[in-house]
Protein backbone atom coordinates (compact mmCIF):
# COMPACT_ATOMS: atom_id res chain seq x y z
CA UNK A 1 0.00 0.00 0.00
CA UNK A 2 0.61 3.39 -0.53
CA UNK A 3 1.85 5.36 3.13
CA UNK A 4 2.12 9.74 2.98
CA UNK A 5 4.35 10.79 5.47
CA UNK A 6 5.90 14.58 5.40
CA UNK A 7 4.56 15.22 2.06
CA UNK A 8 6.77 11.38 0.93
CA UNK A 9 4.99 8.77 -1.04
CA UNK A 10 6.32 5.45 0.20
CA UNK A 11 5.40 1.80 -1.23
CA UNK A 12 5.06 -0.55 1.84
CA UNK A 13 3.89 -3.94 2.41
CA UNK A 14 1.53 -4.02 5.47
CA UNK A 15 -0.16 -6.78 7.33
CA UNK A 16 -3.65 -6.01 9.24
CA UNK A 17 -2.20 -6.30 12.99
CA UNK A 18 0.73 -3.18 11.97
CA UNK A 19 0.32 0.18 13.77
CA UNK A 20 0.96 3.38 12.10
CA UNK A 21 3.36 3.75 14.93
CA UNK A 22 5.18 0.89 13.98
CA UNK A 23 5.42 1.84 10.27
CA UNK A 24 6.86 4.76 10.79
CA UNK A 25 9.66 4.17 14.03
CA UNK A 26 10.35 0.27 12.19
CA UNK A 27 9.61 0.88 8.46
CA UNK A 28 10.30 4.22 7.81
CA UNK A 29 13.04 5.12 10.63
CA UNK A 30 10.83 8.02 12.02
CA UNK A 31 12.20 7.45 15.50
CA UNK A 32 10.51 10.84 16.47
CA UNK A 33 7.15 9.32 16.94
CA UNK A 34 7.06 8.23 20.32
CA UNK A 35 4.97 4.45 21.54
CA UNK A 36 3.93 5.41 25.67
CA UNK A 37 1.38 3.85 26.67
CA UNK A 38 -0.79 2.00 24.29
CA UNK A 39 -3.91 2.58 25.83
CA UNK A 40 -4.19 6.25 24.28
CA UNK A 41 -3.67 7.76 27.68
CA UNK A 42 -0.74 9.26 27.19
CA UNK A 43 -0.78 10.77 23.82
CA UNK A 44 3.30 10.29 22.88
CA UNK A 45 2.50 8.71 19.96
CA UNK A 46 0.24 12.18 18.20
CA UNK A 47 0.71 12.29 14.95
CA UNK A 48 -1.29 14.57 12.58
CA UNK A 49 -3.55 12.67 9.98
CA UNK A 50 -5.40 14.89 7.42
CA UNK A 51 -4.48 17.56 9.75
CA UNK A 52 -5.60 15.87 13.19
CA UNK A 53 -3.98 14.96 16.11
CA UNK A 54 -4.18 10.66 16.49
CA UNK A 55 -2.84 8.42 18.53
CA UNK A 56 -0.06 6.32 15.91
CA UNK A 57 -0.29 3.29 18.86
CA UNK A 58 -4.26 2.88 17.98
CA UNK A 59 -3.96 3.42 14.71
CA UNK A 60 -3.74 0.45 12.00
CA UNK A 61 -1.62 1.37 9.36
CA UNK A 62 -3.66 -0.08 6.95
CA UNK A 63 -6.82 2.35 7.88
CA UNK A 64 -4.91 5.08 6.71
CA UNK A 65 -3.94 4.35 3.40
CA UNK A 66 -4.03 7.59 1.43
CA UNK A 67 -4.09 10.11 4.36
CA UNK A 68 -1.68 12.42 4.98
CA UNK A 69 0.42 11.67 7.69
CA UNK A 70 2.80 14.60 9.92
CA UNK A 71 5.23 13.13 12.08
CA UNK A 72 7.32 15.52 14.02
CA UNK A 73 10.40 15.57 11.05
CA UNK A 74 7.54 17.07 9.24
CA UNK A 75 7.01 19.86 11.26
CA UNK A 76 10.57 21.78 10.63
CA UNK A 77 11.41 23.03 6.94
CA UNK A 78 15.03 22.95 5.71
CA UNK A 79 17.42 23.51 8.50
CA UNK A 80 15.17 25.86 10.69
CA UNK A 81 13.17 24.95 13.60
CA UNK A 82 9.41 25.93 13.59
CA UNK A 83 8.08 28.85 15.48
CA UNK A 84 6.39 26.80 17.50
CA UNK A 85 9.64 24.31 18.47
CA UNK A 86 11.93 27.31 18.49
CA UNK A 87 9.02 28.48 20.98
CA UNK A 88 9.84 25.25 23.38
CA UNK A 89 13.16 25.46 23.07
CA UNK A 90 13.15 29.29 24.47
CA UNK A 91 10.47 28.43 27.43
CA UNK A 92 12.39 25.69 28.29
CA UNK A 93 9.21 23.69 27.51
CA UNK A 94 11.21 20.24 27.64
CA UNK A 95 13.23 18.31 29.73
CA UNK A 96 13.94 14.54 28.81
CA UNK A 97 11.46 15.37 25.58
CA UNK A 98 10.23 11.68 25.58
CA UNK A 99 6.50 13.91 25.43
CA UNK A 100 7.31 16.36 22.80
CA UNK A 101 6.91 15.39 19.30
CA UNK A 102 2.87 14.40 21.08
CA UNK A 103 3.32 18.20 22.43
CA UNK A 104 3.61 20.02 19.50
CA UNK A 105 2.12 17.97 17.66
CA UNK A 106 -1.14 18.37 19.37
CA UNK A 107 -0.47 22.07 19.66
CA UNK A 108 0.44 22.57 16.08
CA UNK A 109 -3.46 22.82 14.67
CA UNK A 110 -3.94 25.41 17.57
CA UNK A 111 -1.69 27.78 16.40
CA UNK A 112 -4.45 27.94 13.07
CA UNK A 113 -6.91 29.28 15.20
CA UNK A 114 -8.69 32.86 14.88
CA UNK A 115 -7.70 33.20 17.99
CA UNK A 116 -6.36 31.52 21.68
CA UNK A 117 -6.64 31.48 25.21
CA UNK A 118 -4.57 29.50 27.74
CA UNK A 119 -7.82 27.75 29.02
CA UNK A 120 -7.80 26.70 25.16
CA UNK A 121 -4.29 25.37 25.51
CA UNK A 122 -4.87 23.44 28.19
CA UNK A 123 -7.67 21.95 27.72
CA UNK A 124 -6.42 20.87 23.99
CA UNK A 125 -3.32 19.40 25.66
CA UNK A 126 -5.24 17.70 28.50
CA UNK A 127 -4.81 14.22 26.85
CA UNK A 128 -0.89 14.27 26.60
CA UNK A 129 1.28 13.70 29.59
CA UNK A 130 4.64 15.06 30.74
CA UNK A 131 6.15 13.54 33.56
CA UNK A 132 9.59 16.24 34.20
CA UNK A 133 8.69 19.83 33.52
CA UNK A 134 4.74 19.94 34.37
CA UNK A 135 2.74 22.39 32.22
CA UNK A 136 2.98 25.65 32.96
CA UNK A 137 6.27 25.89 30.73
CA UNK A 138 4.68 24.14 27.77
CA UNK A 139 1.39 25.95 27.80
CA UNK A 140 3.54 29.05 28.12
CA UNK A 141 5.61 28.19 25.11
CA UNK A 142 2.23 26.93 22.71
CA UNK A 143 0.80 30.80 23.51
CA UNK A 144 4.18 32.58 22.69
CA UNK A 145 3.81 30.83 19.42
CA UNK A 146 0.93 31.71 18.90
CA UNK A 147 1.38 35.39 19.90
CA UNK A 148 3.95 35.83 17.63
CA UNK A 149 1.22 35.23 14.73
CA UNK A 150 -1.24 37.70 16.69
CA UNK A 151 -3.52 34.80 17.94
CA UNK A 152 -3.43 35.26 21.58
CA UNK A 153 -2.91 38.16 23.88
CA UNK B 1 1.92 -4.95 19.93
CA UNK B 2 -0.66 -6.13 18.11
CA UNK B 3 -0.86 -10.27 17.92
CA UNK B 4 -1.03 -11.26 14.46
CA UNK B 5 -3.53 -13.76 12.68
CA UNK B 6 -6.67 -11.61 12.11
CA UNK B 7 -7.97 -10.26 8.60
CA UNK B 8 -8.93 -6.51 8.08
CA UNK B 9 -12.00 -5.65 6.03
CA UNK B 10 -12.99 -2.36 4.55
CA UNK B 11 -16.53 -2.69 3.14
CA UNK B 12 -17.35 0.62 1.48
CA UNK B 13 -21.49 0.06 2.15
CA UNK B 14 -23.77 -1.21 5.19
CA UNK B 15 -24.88 -4.44 2.83
CA UNK B 16 -20.95 -5.44 1.93
CA UNK B 17 -20.36 -4.95 5.78
CA UNK B 18 -23.66 -7.42 6.61
CA UNK B 19 -22.17 -9.62 3.61
CA UNK B 20 -18.44 -10.20 5.34
CA UNK B 21 -20.73 -10.39 9.02
CA UNK B 22 -22.54 -13.54 7.43
CA UNK B 23 -19.56 -15.11 5.70
CA UNK B 24 -17.50 -15.51 9.73
CA UNK B 25 -20.20 -15.88 12.08
CA UNK B 26 -19.17 -15.51 15.49
CA UNK B 27 -15.40 -14.92 13.93
CA UNK B 28 -15.26 -11.37 13.56
CA UNK B 29 -16.10 -7.85 15.47
CA UNK B 30 -17.03 -4.39 13.75
CA UNK B 31 -14.13 -1.94 14.03
CA UNK B 32 -15.09 1.74 14.72
CA UNK B 33 -12.46 4.20 15.46
CA UNK B 34 -10.62 1.62 17.51
CA UNK B 35 -9.61 3.58 20.67
CA UNK B 36 -11.07 0.89 22.92
CA UNK B 37 -11.08 -2.05 20.82
CA UNK B 38 -7.71 -2.40 19.56
CA UNK B 39 -6.31 -1.64 23.91
CA UNK B 40 -8.41 -4.52 24.40
CA UNK B 41 -6.57 -6.97 21.47
CA UNK B 42 -3.10 -5.62 22.52
CA UNK B 43 -4.02 -7.40 26.15
CA UNK B 44 -5.84 -10.22 24.21
CA UNK B 45 -9.11 -8.87 25.09
CA UNK B 46 -11.96 -9.89 22.92
CA UNK B 47 -9.73 -11.47 20.00
CA UNK B 48 -11.05 -12.04 16.66
CA UNK B 49 -10.01 -13.72 13.28
CA UNK B 50 -11.60 -11.04 11.24
CA UNK B 51 -12.25 -7.32 11.81
CA UNK B 52 -14.56 -5.19 9.78
CA UNK B 53 -13.61 -1.70 9.79
CA UNK B 54 -16.83 0.40 9.41
CA UNK B 55 -14.38 4.11 8.43
CA UNK B 56 -15.18 3.34 4.50
CA UNK B 57 -18.69 3.63 4.70
CA UNK B 58 -20.00 7.08 3.86
CA UNK B 59 -23.51 6.70 5.07
CA UNK B 60 -22.76 6.14 8.48
CA UNK B 61 -20.46 9.48 8.35
CA UNK B 62 -23.22 11.54 7.90
CA UNK B 63 -23.68 14.37 10.65
CA UNK B 64 -27.13 16.96 10.21
CA UNK B 65 -26.98 18.60 13.61
CA UNK B 66 -30.17 20.91 12.95
CA UNK B 67 -32.44 17.94 12.21
CA UNK B 68 -31.02 15.81 15.23
CA UNK B 69 -29.57 13.07 12.97
CA UNK B 70 -26.07 11.96 13.54
CA UNK B 71 -24.25 8.76 11.76
CA UNK B 72 -23.07 5.90 14.01
CA UNK B 73 -19.04 6.46 12.69
CA UNK B 74 -19.21 10.80 13.30
CA UNK B 75 -16.02 11.24 15.47
CA UNK B 76 -16.97 12.19 18.82
CA UNK B 77 -14.83 15.60 18.28
CA UNK B 78 -17.65 16.57 15.87
CA UNK B 79 -20.22 16.57 18.52
CA UNK B 80 -18.29 18.29 20.79
CA UNK B 81 -17.22 21.06 18.52
CA UNK B 82 -20.72 21.34 16.67
CA UNK B 83 -22.23 25.01 17.64
CA UNK B 84 -25.40 23.83 16.46
CA UNK B 85 -25.88 20.37 18.35
CA UNK B 86 -24.68 22.53 21.95
CA UNK B 87 -27.74 24.99 20.36
CA UNK B 88 -30.30 21.76 20.43
CA UNK B 89 -29.17 19.40 22.12
CA UNK B 90 -26.47 20.66 25.13
CA UNK B 91 -26.17 17.52 27.19
CA UNK B 92 -24.98 15.56 24.07
CA UNK B 93 -22.32 18.49 23.37
CA UNK B 94 -20.64 18.07 26.97
CA UNK B 95 -20.64 14.88 27.36
CA UNK B 96 -18.65 14.69 23.53
CA UNK B 97 -16.44 17.34 24.73
CA UNK B 98 -15.97 15.23 28.44
CA UNK B 99 -15.11 12.13 27.17
CA UNK B 100 -11.74 10.38 26.49
CA UNK B 101 -9.33 13.19 25.21
CA UNK B 102 -9.36 15.50 22.89
CA UNK B 103 -7.01 14.04 20.55
CA UNK B 104 -8.97 10.51 21.16
CA UNK B 105 -11.83 11.93 20.11
CA UNK B 106 -10.43 12.67 16.26
CA UNK B 107 -10.67 8.83 16.53
CA UNK B 108 -13.53 7.65 18.68
CA UNK B 109 -17.12 7.28 17.16
CA UNK B 110 -20.76 7.97 18.48
CA UNK B 111 -21.20 4.22 18.21
CA UNK B 112 -18.46 2.86 19.51
CA UNK B 113 -18.99 5.49 22.53
CA UNK B 114 -22.47 3.46 22.79
CA UNK B 115 -21.55 0.70 22.25
CA UNK B 116 -18.14 0.88 24.39
CA UNK B 117 -17.69 -2.46 26.13
CA UNK B 118 -17.93 -2.71 29.80
CA UNK B 119 -15.26 -1.97 32.47
CA UNK B 120 -13.45 -3.50 35.56
CA UNK B 121 -10.40 -3.20 37.33
CA UNK B 122 -10.48 -7.06 37.14
CA UNK B 123 -10.90 -7.17 33.45
CA UNK B 124 -9.06 -4.36 31.34
CA UNK B 125 -5.40 -5.46 32.60
CA UNK B 126 -2.81 -7.15 30.95
CA UNK B 127 -2.62 -10.91 29.56
CA UNK B 128 -0.06 -11.63 32.58
CA UNK B 129 -1.74 -10.27 35.49
CA UNK B 130 -5.42 -11.56 34.53
CA UNK B 131 -4.19 -15.30 34.61
CA UNK B 132 -2.25 -14.67 37.49
CA UNK B 133 -4.93 -14.11 39.76
CA UNK B 134 -7.13 -16.76 37.59
CA UNK B 135 -9.81 -15.49 35.32
CA UNK B 136 -13.18 -13.45 36.16
CA UNK B 137 -16.54 -14.36 34.45
CA UNK B 138 -16.28 -11.99 31.96
CA UNK B 139 -12.82 -13.58 30.75
CA UNK B 140 -14.41 -16.88 30.42
CA UNK B 141 -13.51 -18.06 34.62
CA UNK B 142 -15.97 -19.34 36.70
CA UNK B 143 -15.74 -16.69 39.67
CA UNK B 144 -16.40 -12.67 39.65
CA UNK B 145 -13.67 -11.04 41.42
CA UNK B 146 -15.24 -8.07 42.82
CA UNK B 147 -18.68 -9.38 43.98
CA UNK B 148 -18.19 -13.27 45.01
CA UNK B 149 -20.38 -14.92 42.91
CA UNK B 150 -20.61 -17.57 39.83
CA UNK B 151 -23.53 -16.01 38.04
CA UNK B 152 -23.02 -12.23 37.70
CA UNK B 153 -20.68 -9.95 35.98
CA UNK B 154 -20.55 -6.59 37.59
CA UNK B 155 -18.29 -4.77 34.81
CA UNK B 156 -19.26 -1.57 34.63
CA UNK B 157 -21.18 0.74 31.16
CA UNK B 158 -18.40 3.81 31.50
CA UNK B 159 -19.84 5.13 27.84
CA UNK B 160 -20.34 9.03 27.73
CA UNK B 161 -22.93 9.42 25.14
CA UNK B 162 -25.77 7.18 26.50
CA UNK B 163 -27.24 9.49 29.21
CA UNK B 164 -27.31 12.77 27.15
CA UNK B 165 -28.76 11.04 24.35
CA UNK B 166 -31.73 8.93 26.50
CA UNK B 167 -32.39 12.46 28.20
CA UNK B 168 -33.06 13.51 25.03
CA UNK B 169 -34.87 10.48 24.05
CA UNK B 170 -33.02 9.46 21.42
CA UNK B 171 -33.71 6.86 18.45
CA UNK B 172 -31.37 4.56 16.68
CA UNK B 173 -31.29 3.07 13.71
CA UNK B 174 -29.85 -0.47 12.85
CA UNK B 175 -29.30 -2.93 10.08
CA UNK B 176 -29.64 -6.45 10.13
CA UNK B 177 -29.32 -9.64 7.79
CA UNK B 178 -33.13 -9.32 7.84
CA UNK B 179 -33.36 -5.45 6.95
CA UNK B 180 -33.21 -2.50 8.56
CA UNK B 181 -35.22 -1.03 11.80
CA UNK B 182 -36.10 2.03 14.05
CA UNK B 183 -36.18 1.83 17.95
CA UNK B 184 -35.38 3.60 21.05
CA UNK B 185 -32.08 3.67 22.04
CA UNK B 186 -33.02 2.58 25.72
CA UNK B 187 -33.62 -0.75 24.03
CA UNK B 188 -30.28 -1.23 23.30
CA UNK B 189 -29.28 -1.90 26.60
CA UNK B 190 -30.51 -5.04 28.33
CA UNK B 191 -30.69 -4.71 32.42
CA UNK B 192 -31.56 -8.20 32.68
CA UNK B 193 -28.28 -9.14 31.33
CA UNK B 194 -25.35 -9.08 33.12
CA UNK B 195 -21.88 -7.26 32.44
CA UNK B 196 -20.78 -9.67 29.81
CA UNK B 197 -22.70 -8.65 26.66
CA UNK B 198 -25.78 -5.89 28.01
CA UNK B 199 -26.14 -4.85 24.55
CA UNK B 200 -29.40 -6.11 22.60
CA UNK B 201 -27.65 -6.32 19.15
CA UNK B 202 -28.47 -9.56 17.09
CA UNK B 203 -25.25 -11.13 15.32
CA UNK B 204 -24.22 -8.94 12.63
CA UNK B 205 -26.65 -6.34 13.44
CA UNK B 206 -24.94 -3.05 12.62
CA UNK B 207 -25.65 0.44 14.53
CA UNK B 208 -26.18 2.81 12.02
CA UNK B 209 -27.53 6.17 13.29
CA UNK B 210 -29.12 8.29 16.52
CA UNK B 211 -31.53 10.55 15.37
CA UNK B 212 -32.88 13.52 18.08
CA UNK B 213 -36.66 14.60 18.42
CA UNK B 214 -36.45 18.23 17.55
CA UNK B 215 -38.56 20.02 20.05
CA UNK B 216 -36.01 22.21 22.28
CA UNK B 217 -35.07 20.88 25.71
CA UNK B 218 -33.04 22.44 28.20
CA UNK B 219 -30.38 19.66 29.19
CA UNK B 220 -26.80 19.29 30.96
CA UNK B 221 -23.98 16.41 31.55
CA UNK B 222 -22.08 16.20 34.54
CA UNK B 223 -19.49 13.59 35.04
CA UNK B 224 -17.44 12.11 38.01
CA UNK B 225 -13.79 10.88 37.14
CA UNK B 226 -9.98 12.10 38.62
CA UNK B 227 -8.21 13.52 35.57
CA UNK B 228 -9.81 15.85 33.32
CA UNK B 229 -8.87 13.28 30.58
CA UNK B 230 -8.90 10.72 29.18
CA UNK B 231 -10.29 8.99 32.54
CA UNK B 232 -14.08 7.47 31.54
CA UNK B 233 -16.93 8.52 34.35
CA UNK B 234 -16.43 6.79 37.62
CA UNK B 235 -20.16 8.11 37.94
CA UNK B 236 -21.85 10.46 35.17
CA UNK B 237 -25.57 11.93 35.26
CA UNK B 238 -27.50 13.77 32.13
CA UNK B 239 -30.49 15.77 33.06
CA UNK B 240 -33.39 17.04 30.69
CA UNK B 241 -35.84 19.52 32.44
CA UNK B 242 -38.27 22.05 30.36
CA UNK B 243 -40.42 24.28 32.48
CA UNK B 244 -43.83 25.64 31.84
CA UNK B 245 -44.15 28.58 34.13
CA UNK B 246 -42.65 27.05 37.91
CA UNK B 247 -44.38 23.80 36.69
CA UNK B 248 -42.07 21.00 35.15
CA UNK B 249 -43.03 20.00 31.20
CA UNK B 250 -40.40 17.65 31.05
CA UNK B 251 -37.72 16.09 33.15
CA UNK B 252 -35.61 13.23 32.43
CA UNK B 253 -32.74 11.78 34.40
CA UNK B 254 -29.82 8.92 32.82
CA UNK B 255 -26.67 8.02 34.43
CA UNK B 256 -23.63 6.11 33.58
CA UNK B 257 -20.45 4.46 34.81
CA UNK B 258 -22.88 3.25 37.79
CA UNK B 259 -24.14 -0.02 36.75
CA UNK B 260 -23.95 -2.86 33.73
CA UNK B 261 -26.01 -0.75 31.73
CA UNK B 262 -26.70 3.48 31.69
CA UNK B 263 -30.11 3.71 33.30
CA UNK B 264 -33.08 5.75 32.32
CA UNK B 265 -35.23 6.65 35.61
CA UNK B 266 -38.61 7.61 33.78
CA UNK B 267 -40.57 5.62 36.66
CA UNK B 268 -39.32 7.74 39.19
CA UNK B 269 -39.82 11.32 36.95
CA UNK B 270 -42.67 11.18 35.38
CA UNK B 271 -44.63 11.31 38.24
CA UNK B 272 -43.32 14.99 38.96
CA UNK B 273 -44.02 16.38 35.44
CA UNK B 274 -46.61 18.78 35.92
CA UNK B 275 -45.81 19.87 39.53
CA UNK B 276 -43.63 22.29 40.81
CA UNK B 277 -39.48 21.81 41.27
CA UNK B 278 -38.88 22.46 44.67
CA UNK B 279 -35.35 22.30 46.44
CA UNK B 280 -37.34 19.52 48.54
CA UNK B 281 -38.62 17.58 45.52
CA UNK B 282 -35.37 17.93 44.18
CA UNK B 283 -33.73 16.21 47.37
CA UNK B 284 -35.72 13.73 47.26
CA UNK B 285 -35.68 12.83 43.70
CA UNK B 286 -31.68 12.66 44.17
CA UNK B 287 -32.02 10.15 47.07
CA UNK B 288 -34.59 7.58 44.67
CA UNK B 289 -32.27 7.41 42.12
CA UNK B 290 -29.67 7.19 44.56
CA UNK B 291 -30.97 4.25 45.98
CA UNK B 292 -31.10 2.85 42.78
CA UNK B 293 -27.35 3.01 42.11
CA UNK B 294 -25.50 0.13 42.67
CA UNK B 295 -21.71 0.52 42.29
CA UNK B 296 -19.44 -1.78 43.67
CA UNK B 297 -15.52 -2.03 43.98
CA UNK B 298 -14.46 -2.35 40.04
CA UNK B 299 -13.18 1.08 39.20
CA UNK B 300 -10.76 4.11 40.62
CA UNK B 301 -13.16 5.53 43.13
CA UNK B 302 -15.32 3.54 46.26
CA UNK B 303 -18.70 2.88 45.56
CA UNK B 304 -19.87 5.00 47.97
CA UNK B 305 -17.97 7.95 46.99
CA UNK B 306 -19.61 7.07 43.67
CA UNK B 307 -22.79 7.35 45.04
CA UNK B 308 -22.70 10.83 47.10
CA UNK B 309 -20.99 12.97 43.56
CA UNK B 310 -23.80 11.41 41.63
CA UNK B 311 -26.42 12.69 44.34
CA UNK B 312 -24.61 15.98 44.41
CA UNK B 313 -24.28 16.38 40.56
CA UNK B 314 -28.36 14.96 40.43
CA UNK B 315 -28.92 18.50 42.46
CA UNK B 316 -26.69 20.65 40.86
CA UNK B 317 -27.39 20.03 37.40
CA UNK B 318 -31.30 20.55 38.35
CA UNK B 319 -30.59 23.64 39.85
CA UNK B 320 -28.45 25.09 36.93
CA UNK B 321 -31.40 23.92 34.47
CA UNK B 322 -33.57 25.54 36.61
CA UNK B 323 -32.07 28.78 37.11
CA UNK B 324 -31.75 29.13 33.39
CA UNK B 325 -27.80 29.35 33.08
CA UNK B 326 -28.21 26.95 30.30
Amino acid sequence: MKLRVNSLEYDLAVLPHRLLVDLLREDLGLTGTKRGCDDGSCGACTVLVDGKPRHSCLTLGRLVEGKEITTIEGVASGDGLHALQRAFVEKGALQCGFCTPGMVLTALPLLERVSLSEEEVREALAGNFCRCTGYTKIVEAVLSAAKARGRAP
Amino acid sequence: MLAEGFDLHRPSSVAEALEFAGRFPGEFRYLAGGTDVLPGLFHGLGATRHLISLQDIAELRAFVPEEGRIGAMVPLGTLAESPELRARFPAVAEAARQAASPNLRNSSTLGGNLLLDTRCTYYNQSAFWREALGYCLKNGGEECRVVQNRERCYAAYCGDLAPSLLVHDARIEVAGPKGRHLRPLKDLYDPQADGRTPFRLGPGEILLSVSLPHEKVRSTYLKLRARSAPDFPEASVAIALTLEGKKLRELRVAASGVATVPLLFEDLTLPLIGHAMTEEVARDLAEKVSRRLHPVTNTAFPPDYRKHVFRHFLMSGIHELQSGTH
